[in-house]
C-alpha cells in the first residue's frame, strides 16, 4: 500500500511540472508549497497569481490580501489584515521608457490627471505621451493638463529643472531636491518614494554623484541614474491624525499586543554618527584590477 | 424603440413628400473602410446601428468657397499626445473597403445614421458615443467616395454628405459630416467639416409615477419637459434631400 502511495504521489509530482512549463515564475511561486518528499498533492495556488501579470496596464487590479501570512499559513508579520479591499495600479517606475520601437532622447507627456492610490501614501499620475498612458507617482504641485519632460542624456551644463522633470542626475544642478531615485541606471525608481519625501543632491564627482536620503544616510550613484525633481505629493500625510481606532483598522492595521513589555536596548533615542556613505557604482575591486 | 417610432412617425409624412419612398433602411449592416494617414493604416469595422439609404446622395452644404477656405486652416494637435492613442492597435490582413451593400443595390447612398446606446448602463459617454458617430460617418463618407471616383485620394468635386444621430433615449446628439477630399496623408490642403449638435434632450422626465418629496410634486407622471426643437431637427434631418 506504501508502495502504490510512493509511486502515486511520483506521478503527481512528474504531471505538475510538466503541466506548469508554460509559466516558469507562477511555477516558481505555485510549487513553493512542495517541501522535499510528500505523499500528498502539490496543490497550484493563487494567493499571487494576482501579481504575475506580464503586460503593463493603467486598469487597476484586484489584489488579494495576505494578511501578513506567508505561504505556510502562519503569521510572518504580525498586525495586518482587514481593512478597506484595495485594487492595484501598475505604477511604472522607470520614466525613461520608451514605446516598443520608438526610442528618443527626450519624451514630454501630458498629466491627464492625479487621484489617490490607495497601495501607498503618495498620489499617482496618469500621463500619456505618445500612444500609451502609465500611471507614475506624482510631484508636489502636478496638476492635470501639465507637461513633463523626461531627458536621457547629461550636458555640459547643468539643467534647470522644473519640478516632476525626469533627468539623468548628473545633469542636475548641486543642490536639488529630487524623488524617485535610481540606484543603477535603467533598474527603475527604488529610492524616495513616499509622500512629501525628498532627497538632496549633495555634490558631483567625476562619473558619480553624492545624495542625501530623507533618513539623512548619504549614498553614491553612478551620474547616469535617473531621478524626477521636486517633492513627492501628499506633503502633509505625516501631519495627519488618525483620530480612532477603526480608522486604523480600515487601513489594515491590525491591534498589537496589549501586554505590557519590558522595553529592550532596541527601544530609545540613539545617538550616534551617521553610517559612512554607501557606494552604488560596482567599480572592479583592487583583486580583480590585479 | 424609440427611433424605430420616431422614423415610423417621420415615415408617415410620406404622404406630402413623395421622394421619401426612395428610402430603405438596412439594420446590423457591415461596414468596412480603410485608409492611410501618416505611417498608421486606420480601419473602421463592423456593424453599427440604422443605416438610413437613399437613391439620390444629399446635397452639398458648404459652397466651394467655404471649402476652399479650410484649405488655409491648420489642423490643431494634441501633443504630445498622438491623435491614435487608445485606438485598437490590431494586425490587418486585408484592407477591406465595402458599404456592406453589393453592387446593384437601389438606395446606394448613405443618408443618416441611427446610433442607439439604450439602456440602464451606457456603455459609452457622451463625447464617446460622438466620437463614434464621427467616426463611422467618415467611414461611410470615404467607403461611397472610394466607390464613386476609385482608390485614388483626390478632391471630390461632388463633397459627400452623411448625416447620424445617436440617442441614449433621452438625449440626442447630431452630426453631419462633409466629406471634401479623400487626401488624408498630409495635413494641408482641402479640410473635410463636421457640423455636431450636441447634448439635446428630448424630455425632461418620463416616468411612469410622479416623484413626490413632502407632498409637493417634484416630477409629474408622465411626459414632462418635452422640447419640440429636438424633434424638429430630427425632422428636418430625415427630410434633408427629399424636398
Amino acid at each position: 500500500m506504501s508502495v502504490g502511495l510512493l509511486s502515486s504521489a511520483l506521478r503527481a509530482l512528474c504531471l505538475s511540472g510538466s503541466r506548469t512549463w508554460a509559466g516558469p515564475s507562477a511555477a516558481a511561486s505555485a510549487l513553493v508549497g512542495c517541501r522535499g518528499f510528500m505523499t500528498s498533492v502539490c496543490q497550484l495556488q493563487n494567493r499571487t497569481l494576482w501579481k504575475q501579470r506580464e503586460k503593463y496596464t493603467i486598469r487597476p487590479i484586484g489584489m488579494k490580501k495576505t494578511g501578513g501570512r506567508d505561504h505556510t499559513g502562519r503569521i510572518k508579520t504580525h498586525g495586518i489584515g482587514g481593512g478597506h479591499k484595495q485594487r492595484h495600479r501598475i505604477i511604472d517606475f522607470q520614466r525613461l521608457r520608451s514605446e516598443p520601437g520608438k526610442e528618443q532622447p527626450v519624451m514630454v507627456e501630458k498629466v491627464l490627471e492625479v487621484r489617490y492610490d490607495p497601495c501607498r501614501s503618495a498620489d499617482i499620475a496618469l500621463v500619456a505621451g505618445g500612444n500609451r498612458k502609465r500611471w507614475i507617482i506624482a510631484s508636489q504641485n502636478m496638476e492635470a493638463g501639465d507637461l513633463i519632460q523626461s531627458c536621457r542624456g547629461i550636458g555640459r551644463m547643468a539643467v534647470l529643472a522644473q519640478e516632476g522633470d525626469a533627468h539623468p542626475v548628473g545633469a542636475l544642478p548641486v543642490g536639488t531636491l529630487i524623488h524617485n531615485l535610481e540606484l543603477f541606471p535603467g533598474r527603475g525608481a527604488q529610492y524616495i518614494r513616499a509622500a512629501g519625501t525628498c532627497g538632496v543632491l549633495l555634490r558631483k564627482v567625476s562619473g558619480t554623484a553624492i545624495i542625501q536620503l530623507p533618513s539623512k544616510h548619504q549614498i553614491q550613484v553612478l551620474e547616469t541614474c535617473v531621478a524626477t525633481v521636486g517633492r513627492v505629493s501628499n506633503v502633509d500625510h505625516n501631519k495627519r491624525i488618525i483620530g480612532k481606532a477603526g480608522t486604523n483598522r480600515w487601513l489594515g492595521i491590525r491591534p498589537s499586543s496589549g501586554r505590557w513589555q519590558r522595553k529592550g536596548g532596541w527601544a530609545g533615542r540613539k545617538i550616534r554618527p551617521l553610517p559612512a556613505m554607501k557606494s552604488y557604482i560596482n567599480l572592479p575591486t583592487a583583486s580583480a584590477r590585479a | 424603440m424609440l427611433v424605430h417610432r420616431l422614423l415610423h412617425l417621420c415615415g408617415v409624412l410620406q404622404v406630402r413628400h413623395p421622394e421619401l419612398a426612395k428610402r430603405m433602411l438596412a439594420e446590423k449592416y457591415n461596414l468596412a473602410a480603410t485608409w492611410r494617414r501618416g505611417e498608421d493604416v486606420f480601419q473602421v469595422r463592423g456593424h453599427n446601428g440604422l443605416l438610413l439609404n437613399s437613391m439620390n446622395p444629399l446635397p452639398v452644404l458648404a459652397g466651394p468657397e467655404q471649402i476652399q477656405g479650410t484649405a488655409d486652416q491648420e489642423l490643431e494637435t494634441f501633443f504630445p499626445i498622438a491623435p491614435t492613442i487608445d485606438l485598437q492597435c490590431t494586425n490587418v490582413y486585408q484592407e477591406k473597403s465595402t458599404t456592406g451593400f453589393r453592387e446593384g443595390y437601389p438606395c446606394p447612398h448613405a443618408h443618416t445614421l441611427y446610433v442607439m446606446e439604450m439602456g440602464n448602463t451606457p456603455k459609452l459617454l457622451p463625447e464617446q458615443l460622438r466620437a463614434k458617430m464621427i467616426m463611422f460617418c467618415f467611414g461611410n463618407a470615404l467607403v461611397r467616395a472610394k466607390a464613386l471616383y476609385g482608390d485614388e485620394p483626390r478632391v471630390l468635386e461632388k463633397p459627400i454628405v452623411v448625416q447620424s444621430v445617436a440617442t441614449n433615449g433621452r438625449i440626442f446628439q447630431f452630426v453631419v459630416f462633409q466629406l471634401n477630399t479623400t487626401e488624408l496623408q498630409s495635413d494641408s490642403g482641402v479640410k473635410n467639416l463636421v457640423w455636431v449638435d450636441e447634448d439635446k434632450p428630448l424630455y425632461e422626465h418620463a416616468q411612469a409615477r410622479a416623484h413626490i418629496k413632502r407632498r409637493v410634486v417634484k416630477i409629474p407622471a408622465g411626459l414632462s419637459g418635452y422640447q419640440p426643437e429636438t424633434f424638429k431637427k430630427f425632422l428636418a434631418l430625415f427630410l434633408h434631400g427629399a424636398t
